[in-house]
Order: structure tokens, then sequence, then C-alpha cells
């Protein structure tokens, strides 16, 4: 069953079109991500699927309901984490998930039981009288999220949830979205590191306002990319880089990766690592044996955003 | 369809604010008593020991008598400076002196043949107010004497002066028989300060949430304008009112204006006073971009309106008709008449003061409508 499906979702600010023509549908419990640089469209893509912005034409619908015509059906609907830091300061833990979920209409006895019944969600049943403006940024972030499905939501936004999260903790967060999803919720996310978009079941590639390419992400991998990459270890990856990829015309798409040079081949495989190996020891660079490496999601980035890898 | 049982957490969390924010909760209680106590004794229209510079170019038992007259009334102090007409004249424009009395050589001589005399009376119109009180005073002080001039002279001739008829005003002032300024003055003190002060309170709430960004938490989720905006201003409905209780008992207590009036009545009309200066500071916050503007913008809507189109210190009556028409848009205005009147008359009552009280039910509604309306739910 689709529970997110928009329709050609369009906004512009005056002459600037911050998002142009998007449409993609979502499966209930899909975990759907928004990945682009800052500045492609996905927070505005996600404050109009949440009503927050009015589109400048187009519509979405959310369990059924137009969020243009039916906005306050589908905010009840839905919870939202916006990228900036939403919750009161003043507020202890327990009291501004109190507060939203009375906003959400919960009774008091509900508001109990879900606020213990979140906490517990989000590892946090030890911090509910703790005022908010002192905690951590980690802990900051998993209230928020746990203010944002305090209702029980079927649809969660999250907008850059893990941003200047250490990685550690970003991983549990994960963990807490993985759990939602499995209970059937369905969760949007942006972000911009690309190792947590392997989370994603499915990502839509943002670029200037508009989905570049979407699908799973092996499908992205391999759409992109249907052969392995070479990975050739090199000491000196700078000049490494400058002298193979004069003669890219005849090997193939070359990019920095680390320490490591990763090429796309046009060429056989074996042939492309016999003409890098030649000319690396013509210039005498130090280089290891060349290896057949899986792409990553960055290589596929890099390649459909700047055209090449 | 709105949801009143959401207006319940909206409450419970803006006075959690208001709570933790204890510096800011003793600034909103104690602002009110330092600015009644302040203006209190600053604002006074009450003109005595006005400073009157004499010439006097005659000299005589006349002169001197007239001198003394105004000396002993106790609106004047005779300034003892110099007797020239050029120093004098100085006195006035350097400010020493209010008034300059100037008694001609030849006045008691021109009485005593009969014959009317004259004193010049120069006031300093710079300040109006001032000068013409001060020439009421003067004009007074010489009918009296002039009275008397008259009747020595008709008893002089042989008349009888004891059955000569004449016409006395007998005034007696009710609800304020000293006329002092302080009973009217801090009543309307204190509908100013209370507009400003509960205007500020709400004025900044919503910008706040903005600026912090909590507001676009908020519209994410059902709510509606309406019920933020009365979930809103419930807690500050409870500060302001407790910072009408405390005004008045200062009003009361510390400056001794009586209180005449029905306690219930004024409660009532605190109420609807406080909910419709709330209601303008939500209005203000819904609107402005930031905190800093919401604060000017507040300040200016309330301050000089409430102090020059209240009848704090010009009567509405004497206004043209077109500034007299917008000082029914001025709140400050239904309040001051009714805490003027609570105050100082016994048995008023909300059927005697029913225009003020629809009035500000009105706008009480109005700005609250307003504000929701001007709340977007949207960004951007």
């Amino acid at each position: 069953m689709k529970t997110v499906v928009a329709d050609k979702l369009t906004k512009k600010f005056g002459d600037f079109t911050a998002v142009d023509g998007v449409s993609f549908a979502v499966e209930r419990g899909e975990i759907y991500g928004f990945l682009g640089a800052n500045g492609a469209g996905k927070s505005t893509t996600i404050r109009m699927l949440c009503g927050l912005l009015e589109p400048t034409s187009g519509d979405a619908q959310l369990a059924g309901f137009s969020v243009t015509l039916n906005p306050d059906k589908v905010k009840k609907r839905l919870g939202y984490m916006s990228q900036r830091f939403s919750l009161y300061g003043s507020l202890t833990v327990a009291e501004n998930l109190t507060f939203f979920a009375g906003v959400y209409g919960l009774g008091d006895r509900q508001i109990e039981a879900r606020t213990a019944a979140v906490l517990q969600q989000v590892g946090l049943a030890g911090e509910r009288n703790r005022v908010v403006s002192v905690l951590p940024g980690g802990v900051k972030q998993r209230v928020a999220l746990a203010g944002a499905i305090i209702h029980e939501p079927e649809i969660v936004f999250l907008d850059e949830p893990t941003a200047g999260v250490d990685p550690l903790l970003r991983r549990r967060f994960w963990d807490i979205i993985d759990g939602l999803s499995k209970a059937g919720t369905t969760v949007f996310v942006t972000t911009h590191y690309m190792d947590e978009v392997e989370h994603c079941h499915r990502i839509a590639l943002m670029d200037k306002g508009r989905i570049i390419k979407e699908g799973s992400v092996a499908s992205l991998k391999s759409s992109t990319f249907p052969n392995p990459l070479l990975a050739i270890e090199t000491d000196d990856i700078v000049r490494a880089y400058e002298v193979v990829s004069a003669r890219q015309n005849e090997i193939g798409e070359i990019a920095m990766h680390g320490a490591t040079l990763h090429v796309s081949p046009f060429i056989a495989a074996h042939l492309a690592e016999q003409v890098i190996d030649a000319l690396l020891r013509e210039h005498r660079i130090a280089h290891g044996p060349a290896s057949l490496v899986p792409p990553s999601m960055e290589d596929v980035f890099v390649k459909l955003v700047e055209g090449s890898i | 369809m709105n949801n009143w049982r959401r207006v319940i957490p909206v409450c419970r969390k803006e006075f959690l604010h208001i709570v933790r924010d204890s510096r800011s909760l003793a600034v909103v209680v104690l602002a009110p008593v330092v600015m009644l106590v302040l203006y209190g004794y600053a604002v006074t229209f009450d003109i005595r020991r006005i400073d009157l510079g004499v010439v006097d170019r005659d000299n005589s038992s006349a002169s001197r008598t007239l001198i003394r007259r105004f000396a002993g009334s106790g609106y004047f102090d005779v300034f003892g400076g110099d007797n020239s007409i050029e120093k004098n004249i100085e006195a006035l424009r350097v400010n020493r002196v209010r008034l300059v009395m100037v008694i001609p050589p030849g006045f008691a001589k021109g009485l005593s043949r009969n014959r009317d005399a004259r004193v010049q009376v120069l006031a300093d119109g710079s300040d109006a107010n001032t000068a013409s009180v001060a020439l009421g005073y003067a004009g007074a002080i010489v009918a009296e004497f002039s009275r008397r001039v008259s009747l020595a002279a008709a008893n002089a001739r042989g008349f009888d002066t004891r059955n000569i008829p004449r016409v006395e005003a007998v005034p007696r002032i009710w609800y304020n028989p000293d006329l002092a300024s302080t009973n009217f003055i801090v009543p309307g003190l204190i509908a100013i300060i209370m507009m400003l002060i509960a205007a500020l309170l709400t004025s900044l709430t919503v910008v706040r949430e903005k600026e912090r960004g909590t507001f676009e938490q908020l519209i994410a989720t059902p709510i509606k304008p309406l019920e933020l905006m009365i979930g809103k201003i419930i807690p500050y409905i409870v500060i302001g009112m407790a910072d009408v209780a405390i005004i008045v008992a200062v009003g009361i207590l510390w400056f001794r204006v009586p209180f005449r009036g029905d306690v219930l009545t004024l409660f009532v009309f605190a109420l609807l006073f406080i909910f419709c200066a709330l209601g303008l500071g939500l209005f203000i916050s819904s609107i402005a971009q930031s905190q800093q503007t919401a604060v000017i913008g507040t300040l200016l809507v309330t301050m000089l309106p409430s102090v020059l189109l209240s009848g704090f210190v010009f009567p509405i009556d004497s206004m043209p008709w077109v500034v007299r028409l917008c000082t029914y848009v001025v709140p400050a205005r239904y309040f001051l008449t009714v805490l003027r009147s609570v105050f100082l008359k016994a048995g008023v009552s909300i059927m005697t003061l029913h225009q003020e009280f629809l009035f500000l039910l009105f706008f009480g509604m109005l700005f609250l409508a307003i504000s929701a309306r001007k709340f977007k739910k949207t960004l951007g």
C-alpha cells in the first residue's frame, strides 16, 4: 500500500525554483531517503509534504489525504522532526513530550503511557526529568525524535536527524529508525552522510530541485556502475591522479578515493590495469596491485551529480 | 473544528515558561509598581507656588496691600529680586519667574481720586497651561482687591455698604473635594501602565517561537491558530490580573487614593482590559519578524496613544472630531474612565459603564481573532 504519493510537487521562491516537479511513491513501512547536497531541495520537499509550505503547484497524498486540501487530517497522521533544534529548552524532557502529545490531542492517560513508551524506544527512560537545554546534542536529537513519534504517526519525516551527531550515536539513531520501520511506520529521512544511506530501503538522489535517480542502494550502484571498479593504492595519489586522468579517454573514468585511485574502465579490466600499471611505472609512482571493488554510494553520488566519478 | 482540549497543553507549557524564567517574572511584577510610584509623583496638575516677579513703581500703602494679597494667597511666591522692569523681564526670560506684575506710579493716587487703576500682568506663554492657570489666580486676587477698594470708596461717600447685593457661586466639589490631582492621575496611570505591561507580556510569545525554531514544530501539529492563541493568553491573564491587584493596592495604600466603588466591577473590567491588551500584544507578536520589532512595535502602539488619546491628560471632548474618533480604538480610554469612576464614585456598576464594557469586549475579541488570522500556519 502506498502511504505517500507525491505528484509533480513544485515550490518556487520568486524566480528561484527550489523543488521542480518532484514525483514519487512510498510504501508503508519503507525507509525512504532523500540524498543530496545542501540546497538540493530535500528540506523544501519535506516541508511541503508536512504542510509547512504550500506547494506552488502539484500535490501529495499522505495516508490517503491530500496535503493541500486536507492538511489537518494529514498533520494528525505524521510526525516531523525539523532540521533546527525544536524543543522548548526551559522544559524537561517529559514536559516537552507531554506538550506535544497534548497538542496532538492525546488524553492524559494516553500521554502518560506514550511518554514512557517513546522514552523507552529512544533509550532515554532515565532522562525524563532533565531540563532539555542542558542535554548534549545527541540526546536532544533523540528527544526530538521521541516528540515526533509520541502520537504514533503513520509517517515520520526526519530532516537531517543525525547532523552533528557522533558516529556511534548515529548508529543508535538508525537502530531506532529500523525499529519504527519494522513496526510499520513509514520513515522519510534526508541526509548527506553517504554511509547512512545504506540503511534506507530506497533513496532518491536530489539535485537542483529534481530527483535525478531513485531506487534501492543496490540497484543504484549496479545501474550506475555495471562493472566493479578498479582500485589501485598509491603513495602519491595526487600525481597518480594527474598522470592517469591525462589518459582517461583511453581508460575510463577516474576518481580519488582517499589514497586509492578508483577507475571505472571502458575497456576490459585487465587491459585497463596494464595501461595504468605501465603509466605509473613510467612516472615512478609507487603503487600496489589493482583490485576489483564494488562501487560505494559516494561513487554513485559523485558520478550522478557531477556527471563523472 | 476546534478541539478545546488542545488549549490546555499550550496553557501548561506557557505557564512553565513563565515560572522557569523567574527573572522576567520579577520584572513583570515589579515594573508596574516602580512605574506607578515614579510617575505618580512626577505627574501632577496642581499648580501652586508660582514664581511671581513684582515691579512696584508706586510704592504706596495700596500697592503693598495688593502684593501682600498675592503673597498670602498660597498660589504665588513673590520673587524678592530687583524692582526694575528690566531685571524682572530678564527673570521671566530665564524661567526664574512665570508672571510679572507691574504696578504703575500713581496707582494709589488714582484710586484715592476715584479713578480706575490698572496693574499690568506679564505671563510666560511658553508654558501655556501654567500661564493660564496663573492668570486665573491673579485675576481673582485682583478682583477681590478691587471689590474691597470699591466698597471702601462707597463707604467714604456715606453709603451703607452692608446691604449691597452680590452674587456668589457656591461650589461643592463632589468625589474629589480637594481637587487633588493624585486622585485622578493614579487611576489613569494604572490604565496606561497596565496597557503597556500586558501588551509586552504577550508581544514576545509567538515571535520567540519563530526565532527559536519551535514554531516550525508547532505548525507541523494539528493545532489551530485560535487554540494556540487562547492557550497562550490564559496564563498571562493570571499574571496581568495579579499585576492589576498589586498596582491598585499601591494606589490605595501608598498614594491614599480613596476606593469607593465596587471590587467586583473593578475585577470584571480589569479582566476585560487585560484580555484586550494581551490580545493586542499577541497580534503584534504574530506579525513581527523579530523580538526587537515586537517590543518596539508594542511600545509605539501602546504608550503614546494611551497617554495622549485616552483622556489621561487632554479631555477627549475638546479634541477635533477626527481625533475623537481615533480615541475609540485606544483601549486605555475605556479602562481609564472605569478606574476613575470606581476609585472615586460609589455605586458605579457594569450597567452604568455598559458602553466601556461593550467596547472592551469587542476590541478584545477583535484582537484575538485577527492575531489568529495573521498567525499563518505555514512558513515563508
